[in-house]
């Protein structure tokens, strides 16, 4: 992929491919900025959080309706400081994407979550991704219903396990620049003083 | 010495209508208002005068005396913005200036009225200015701004001007009414057989005290010079709006986006200069064939910057439908905060939030300010109850979050949902949500919290399990100790 540069133009601004650096969760696997990801499953929830933790600057949640309110700042607190959150409410799908696009394009945000529901399509990705790329913000959208086609960087089906020591499993099961891979994860926890999630690598076989 | 001029427009609500060109002051007209749980006549023109109308009588009474009266509520809001005007045109005569509400106006013109030649050519001048815009006024000059007020009311004409140091001699003929006491005093002074502010200053002050009040010796005193009595001129409220009228009309986004600018750069100037900004804009669009437009946009704090009210009109703007032009604008910012800016260099976090604030405005001004909320923390020991959602641009993002001493789970259910136990414990070892069963592993809890009872109408103690379950998610159970046949619900779920 890295040997075909190109460049888009949109709005008379330049886009560059690899402008912004990725986050890296582990040795070899990182979450490009400037990107929009997908996130399904159970755990979808504990990953976000986690991601949140290693970035800076505040994060704005876009969500439907009341979506926003069942989020307890008590226990985002084990994963990133909750007067970060701003949250967005938007009264149907739409207003979700729509207010996650101004957001991911506006320099402002750093980090936006949206939660359009069923997965946005090949269009709506396309825009979120376009957006996040002017501003370099990380765009991450959970999916609850139905993952479409789409345009988004990567998607990561993150599940629950009764292990206790690591109560999550992250696997990605899309991505653009050809990351696999599945590994088993420990939350981290401020209170402990840990700030990046602990993972696990998995051979596929063995995957949880 | 003090010198006041006073300017009093007794017809002033209706020579309000009059400029307007209200056809009905042409026949019997009064101004009317409630007093005295009646409507009754506060002020009417020369023909219902001639008809037999006069002040204080009732609606009624008035419309058997004169059948073809045509009335209007008074309007006092509109009378003081009037009179506010005013008082911005009697800049011209004096920098001291002070509204008498409801219908006078005093001018200090110690050392001015030379400049118009004199007090009498100045008050002169004053009512042929007056007159030139349509009202009547009546004028009196006098050391205090009570004897002025007292001279414009109650003195003969020709006599207006109490030549300086003379106050008693002039005032001395005056009635009660001349008086700025409380109706009752006067009444009582009435009932005593004072007719005049002469005879009263013949009594000894002390004297006076005792028996009314002191109220009205210090009125008395005011009146005649012996305590000060000056002018408290009205600062202006500084305006910060700007309006444009085009010769021709635009409507072009890009022509109108240019008027806008203009208009922002002035009024953000004008704020720039006091160290203000508005958290909020008003434009209105006046188009040539659908009058007048008004839009309006919000700000997450105080703004002063052109480029930002722009961005936020650019919407709007869009949206509004001009088919013929547009030919007179005006822009004005409402709701005026200090500013209190940043360095932006050095503090990086404060530049981040001026980013942030200008998001939150761009989403606000679509969705709704109290649609974006941020959490703040709140003190209370029940989950559920230790934080609160409060609108984002109103309030500072808090930093006083305390880690909770146990895992708390990341989604909190607004109500507890009922969940189905299959296979009973305490906790349930099987139970059913949402149509999948959970068979539980391992178990924390219980966590016991008693309700805040000056609080709560939900007095029952609630118990707190953390369930690990086969199945992979880890849920808060909850239960009320107590309750028979024991109830359990979903409180939240674990990461």
């Amino acid at each position: 992929m890295s040997d075909i540069s190109y460049k888009t133009h949109i709005n008379g601004m330049v886009f560059e491919p690899g402008r912004y650096d990725s986050i890296a969760l582990e040795e070899g696997v990182r979450l490009a900025r400037g990107k929009l990801h997908e996130v399904c499953g159970e755990g979808a929830i504990g990953f976000v959080a986690s991601l949140i933790g290693l970035l800076d600057g505040p994060v704005i949640w876009v969500a439907c309706k009341d979506q926003p309110a069942e989020l307890n700042p008590e226990g985002l607190a084990q994963f990133f400081d909750p007067g970060r959150l701003i949250l967005v409410k938007g009264i149907n799908r739409l207003d979700v994407l729509w207010a996650a696009e101004q957001a991911l394009r506006h320099p402002g945000a750093r980090c936006v979550v949206l939660e359009p529901g069923d997965g946005p399509d090949l269009r709506e990705s396309r825009r979120l991704q376009i957006a996040a790329e002017e501003s370099g913000a990380l765009g991450l959208a959970l999916i609850a219903g139905r993952a479409q086609t789409s345009a988004a960087h990567t998607r990561w089906q993150c599940e629950c396990r009764k292990d206790e020591s690591y109560p999550a499993a992250w696997k990605i099961t899309k991505s653009k620049d050809g990351q696999h891979g599945r590994w088993r994860v420990r939350y981290p926890n401020r209170m402990r003083g840990e700030y990046a999630p602990g993972l696990m690598p998995l051979a596929s076989a063995t995957a949880a | 010495m003090r010198r006041v001029l006073c300017l009093w427009l007794p017809q002033l609500p209706l020579e309000r209508l009059a400029r307007k060109g209200d056809l009905r002051l042409e026949g019997p007209f009064a101004i009317i208002a409630e007093q005295k749980s009646a409507w009754r006549v506060t002020h009417m023109n020369a023909q219902a005068l001639r008809a037999g109308v006069g002040p204080g009588q009732s609606l009624p009474d008035a419309r058997a005396i004169c059948p073809e009266l045509l009335s209007e509520p008074a309007d006092p809001v509109r009378e003081k913005a009037l009179l506010y005007a005013l008082r911005r045109w009697a800049d011209t005569l004096s920098p001291s200036v002070a509204l008498f509400e409801p219908d006078m106006l005093l001018l200090d013109i110690a050392g001015v009225d030379h400049l118009f030649g004199g007090e009498d050519a100045m008050a002169a001048h004053a009512v042929e200015r007056l007159s030139d815009i349509g009202f009547s006024v009546a004028t009196g000059i006098a050391d205090t701004q009570s004897a002025a007020r007292a001279l414009a009311r109650f003195a003969a004409p020709g006599q207006t001007i109490a030549p300086p140091g003379s106050m008693r001699a002039v005032l001395s003929a005056m009635p009660l009414e001349a008086l700025d006491c409380p109706d009752a005093r006067r009444t009582e002074l009435r009932r005593t057989g004072f007719r005049t502010i002469g005879e009263l200053a013949e009594i000894k002050q002390a004297d006076l005290a005792r028996r009314y009040g002191i109220e009205v010796v210090n009125g008395l005193a005011a009146l005649l010079g012996y305590r000060p009595d000056p002018v408290a001129p009205s600062m202006l409220e500084p305006s910060y709006a700007a309006r444009m009228s085009l010769p021709e009309p635009i409507g072009l986004l890009s022509d109108l986006e240019e008027v806008l600018r203009r208009l922002a750069g002035q009024v953000c100037q004008r704020l720039q200069e006091k160290g203000m900004g508005a958290r909020s804009f008003s434009l209105t669009v006046r188009c040539v064939d659908t009058g007048d437009h008004h839009l309006k946009v919000g700000f997450a704090k105080p703004c002063n910057a052109p480029e930002q009210i722009i961005q936020q009109f650019v919407h709007p703007l869009d949206k509004l439908k001009i088919e013929f032009g547009a030919d007179w604008f005006r822009l004005w910012a409402e709701q005026v905060e200090p500013v209190r800016s940043r360095q932006m260099v050095l503090d990086h976090a404060g530049a981040e939030t001026d980013a942030t604030s200008q998001l939150l405005s761009s989403l606000g001004n679509r969705l709704g300010f109290d649609r974006i909320e941020r959490f703040v923390p709140h003190a209370s020991h029940l989950p559920g109850r230790t934080y609160a959602r409060v609108e984002a641009s109103r309030h500072e993002a808090s930093e006083n979050w305390k880690l909770p001493g146990r895992g708390r789970p990341l989604h909190l259910f607004a109500a507890p949902r009922a969940i189905t136990v299959t296979q009973a414990g305490r906790p349930p070892s099987e139970f059913v949500w949402q149509r999948r069963a959970y068979h539980s592993q391992s178990i924390e809890g219980p966590e016991r919290y008693t309700p805040e009872w000056w609080q709560d109408a939900d007095l029952r103690t609630r118990d707190y399990w953390a369930v690990q379950t086969e199945e992979g998610p880890r849920f808060w159970l909850l239960t009320y100790p107590g309750v028979k046949p024991a109830q359990w619900y979903l409180a939240g779920r674990f990461a």
